[in-house]
């Protein structure tokens, strides 16, 4: 009986312990840091004389804002080559153009690998710009690995979608 | 049989050779006899003698008669001396007789002796023959009860045998039983054995008490795995498995194959 | 005549000794060398209830029931299956539950007392044996009838498994519901080991990842995106009250409590590139723990505080390796696959769970330390974020299906895996709290 009871009073004990977590409910969004908003930061540009900003140009090179992987691999295929020079060469004319690369990863694998591997080609492409004559401190990278994907669903057709780094101006 | 019939031959012979030793002892024991009676045989040399003489004495009392008148005086004195002298040898006659009867008595009786201690000789070589006839039966007889002891103890063993030979393929058959009681306990209690979760390289003995149509009524645990739950799992095991079908109804077999108390020892593979 | 004697004489011997064991020995002995290894039969009889007027708040017997099925260790009878359904020691007809070949019984009774609050009764009884293994009356009220209800569980659960049980514990992880404009909205929650009582800690309409319990459970670590890069959080789950610790250029992320509570384990790549970096909580200060051009990341503490596992390209494609908490020379431990990542310790330090792939297919996997025997556990395609149940028994992870990521659990032997609905959206990143009460 006396066994009993003490146990009675053990699980009591753990039991208001618990109440006391449980009449906290929910925790609202935590400090004024601005969530969501897309920032996209535009330079003054270059005048090229037709009047349109060159980054706004459908025919311009700089339209490709996208650069797309292999799977587990930041290496930049050729196809992208002419749109990375043509990215550092807009940059290395308009040092004042502050540049986002946004590194990606499809949702393979783990969720933290992703994340560095998306930096790593975030990082890839930066370097290359920054070869191509771009200023490092002109170039920001963000890795957002699997968590932002761009297509939808858990195939190839998707993944290379999201294997990618945006160029964020 | 062989030993019987050596038996026999050797009794026999022992026979043989006791009257050979009997029959040789006689032939010593007469032939000893005259020089062992060496005196009385010159005894008899004098009587003879003295017989000779009182021939003589007879002739010379017929001639002194004649003689009588011639020789009154003298012949007087000399026949008193004569007489006296006849006297005299008639008593030294008469002792001679007397000598001679004493000895013939004691002739007589070394003869009587002789033929008594011949007698006894006699009656106790009957007796030794006797004996020895006694004992030869008795050696029969022993001989017989031997055999019948044997032959008692040879039908005793072959009785035996057979009954062992008969226990033989009831234990067999007992044995088969008992094997099969115990496939069909292991099975029963390894399907109710449940290790899953419980760690490895533990072990427990459980004495398990049975009656008569295989349910358990005792389950003690005599050697703990020192781990409560796998201890618990085994005793488990065997409630759930009892009844064990296979274990026979009947007292008399139940008891027969021992199966008042088994022993479980819960040892699983890893 | 005396050679047959003979014979008989050794054919008699010869039947003796055959006879012997038999007839004149102690026991027969059986040696029970195998078993079978099934769930535990187990009924947990509806739990009586003293306002008959009234339904019962709670279904406990219901709740016990599904803990325990979902241990993948007990198999409780169905109700309608039973032969009685006794709340009370004296009404138990121990023979019809034999006949059924039950094990174990659980009854109890669920009383209301006059101030409002709850008493829960229960009792454990061996069925062979007729007899009470435990029972206890446990004072409770309403909305800690559920967590009553897991803590019968984890009592009959160590008394018959001999480990401790997990219901009454907690996890943490990730939900992402898609808003109609688009946009997506990240909740970090906690909840009842079994999914219920859900409670939200953070939300955010930027990604949060990696929660991660402090031992003593009352923090958890994670990654907050919020600020338009990786950052690293450890929020007081009773007050709500947080504070921003790594917020470095470049990923912050990973965290990973030591065993005392007084460090975090972390990836930072202020440095140029993913390294594992310890810091001091109180001081803040950092120790680099790796040096390597390649990505270092996904640090794991081991539970006896002296090994970091963690993953690393260093030698081509991500892999396992072990480093001593303090630093030094990183030691290679997977093998087997192109793809091994993101360790967790299982609470004996026996064991490491990852997320191993091969081609398009990725599982959860499990490494022994000791013989370095790899197995894999779980059979759907893209499985990732294992977590190993406080007493080592499960492994909660994520699956992709129909609906995106849902939770699922397997037993650490791989035998039993399930899926675990959780009301909305999907869910990521599941982390099974620890003990509450050590």
């Amino acid at each position: 009986m006396n066994v009993r009871s003490t146990l009675i009073i053990i699980f009591a004990a753990i039991l208001f312990g618990c109440t006391s977590t449980e009449e906290k409910k929910e925790v609202a969004v935590e400090e004024g840091a601005p969530a969501g908003e897309k920032t996209q930061a535009y330079g003054a540009g270059e005048d090229t004389g037709t009047g349109i900003n060159p980054l706004d140009d459908p025919n311009s090179p700089l339209s490709v804002r996208i650069i797309y992987f292999e799977y587990d691999s930041s290496e930049i295929r050729p196809q992208y080559r002419k749109t990375v020079e043509a990215h550092a060469a807009y940059l290395a004319s308009n040092p004042n153009v502050i540049v986002t690369l946004e590194g990606h990863a499809d949702e393979r694998g783990s969720r933290e690998y992703n994340l560095a591997l998306g930096e790593r080609r975030s990082l890839s492409v930066k370097n290359q710009m920054a070869l191509l004559g771009a200023s490092a401190g002109q170039i920001r990278t963000v890795s957002y690995g699997e968590e932002r994907p761009a297509a939808a669903g858990s195939d190839e057709s998707a993944w290379s979608q999201n294997r990618r780094v945006e160029i964020l101006y | 049989m062989e030993l019987g019939w050596f038996v026999k031959l050797r009794s026999s012979f022992y026979a043989l050779l006791l009257h050979v030793i009997a029959a040789a002892m006689l032939i010593i024991s007469l032939d000893l006899s005259p020089k062992s009676i060496l005196q009385p045989k010159q005894n008899i040399n004098i009587v003879n003698a003295v017989a000779i003489d009182k021939k003589q004495v007879e002739k010379e009392l017929q001639r002194l008669k004649q003689a009588e008148q011639k020789k009154q005086e003298t012949e007087k004195k000399r026949l008193e001396e004569l007489e006296k002298k006849a006297k005299d040898a008639e008593k030294k006659l008469a002792d001679a007789e007397k000598k001679r009867v004493e000895e013939e008595q004691k002739l007589a009786d070394t003869k009587k002796k002789k033929e008594q201690e011949q007698q006894k000789r006699e009656l106790e070589e009957q007796k030794l023959a006797k004996l020895e006839k006694e004992k030869e039966e008795l050696e029969k007889k022993r001989k017989l009860e031997e055999e019948h002891k044997r032959q008692e103890a040879a039908d005793k063993a072959l009785k035996e045998a057979l009954a062992a030979e008969e226990a033989e393929v009831q234990s067999e058959q007992a044995q088969e039983l008992i094997d099969k009681i115990t496939a069909d306990i292991y099975r029963s209690v390894v399907n109710n054995f449940n290790k899953s979760g419980l760690p490895q390289g533990l072990s427990c003995v459980l004495r398990v008490q049975l009656i008569p149509g295989g349910e358990v009524t005792n389950v003690t645990l005599v050697e703990s795995s020192g781990n409560s739950i796998f201890d618990q799992r085994s005793v488990t095991a065997v409630e759930k498995a009892s009844p064990f079908q296979t274990v026979p109804d009947d007292v008399e077999s139940f008891e027969r194959l021992g199966l008042r108390q088994i022993t479980f020892r819960f040892i699983p593979e890893e | 005549m005396n050679s047959i004697i003979k014979f008989i004489n050794q054919r008699i011997l010869f039947i003796l000794l055959f006879l012997a064991p038999i007839a004149h020995s102690a026991d027969l002995e059986i040696i029970i060398d195998k078993g079978i290894e099934n769930a535990l039969p187990i009924a947990i009889v509806p739990f009586g209830w003293s306002q008959a007027s009234a339904l019962p708040p709670i279904d406990v017997s219901a709740i016990i029931s599904d803990d325990l099925a979902r241990s993948a260790r007990f198999a409780p009878m169905e109700e309608q299956d039973m032969p009685q359904r006794p709340d009370d020691f004296a009404q138990i007809n121990f023979k019809d539950w034999q006949k059924l070949g039950m094990e174990n019984l659980v009854i109890g009774q669920l009383n209301q007392t006059e101030t409002g609050e709850y008493i829960v009764d229960f009792r454990l009884l061996d069925v062979y044996k007729g007899k009470q293994i435990v029972g206890f009356s446990i004072p409770s009220g309403k909305d800690r009838l559920r967590h009553t209800a897991h803590e019968i569980a984890d009592i009959i659960y160590e008394k018959l498994i001999g480990v401790r049980g997990a219901f009454a514990t907690r996890i943490a992880y990730i939900t992402v519901i898609k808003n109609r404009d688009g946009t997506k909205k990240y909740t970090l929650q906690i909840a009842d080991a079994d999914g219920f009582n859900p409670q939200v800690l953070l939300q955010s309409s930027e990604p949060l990842l990696s929660p991660s319990w402090s031992p003593d459970g009352k923090k958890i670590a994670y990654v907050s995106f919020e600020s338009k890069n990786s950052m690293v959080y450890v929020q007081d789950i009773l007050t709500g009250k947080r504070e921003r610790i790594a917020s470095n250029p470049g990923i912050n992320s990973a965290p990973a409590w030591s065993p005392d509570g007084s460090r975090l384990a972390m990836t930072l790549s202020k440095d140029g590139n993913p390294e594992i970096y310890v810091m001091n909580l109180s001081s803040k200060s950092l120790q680099r723990i790796t040096t390597n051009s390649a990505i270092d990341t996904e640090p794991a503490w081991s539970h006896n505080g002296s090994m970091l596992a963690f993953t690393s390209d260093r030698g081509g494609g991500p892999q396992i390796y072990e480093v001593p908490a303090s630093g030094g020379e990183p030691k290679r431990l997977t093998f087997v696959g192109p793809y091994n990542a993101r360790p967790r310790y299982s609470p004996d330090d026996k064991y490491i769970a990852v997320v191993n792939g091969e081609s398009n297919t990725y599982r959860i996997g499990v490494l022994d330390r000791k013989s370095g025997q790899f197995d894999i556990l779980t059979e759907t395609r893209l499985d990732e974020s294992p977590s190993f149940s406080p007493n080592g028994h499960m492994i909660i992870y994520t699956t992709t299906g129909f609906r995106g990521t849902e939770l699922a659990a397997t037993s650490t032997d791989g035998t039993v895996h399930q899926r675990l609905a959780l009301e909305g959206g999907e869910v990521r990143e599941p982390a099974w709290g620890p003990f509450m009460n050590q």
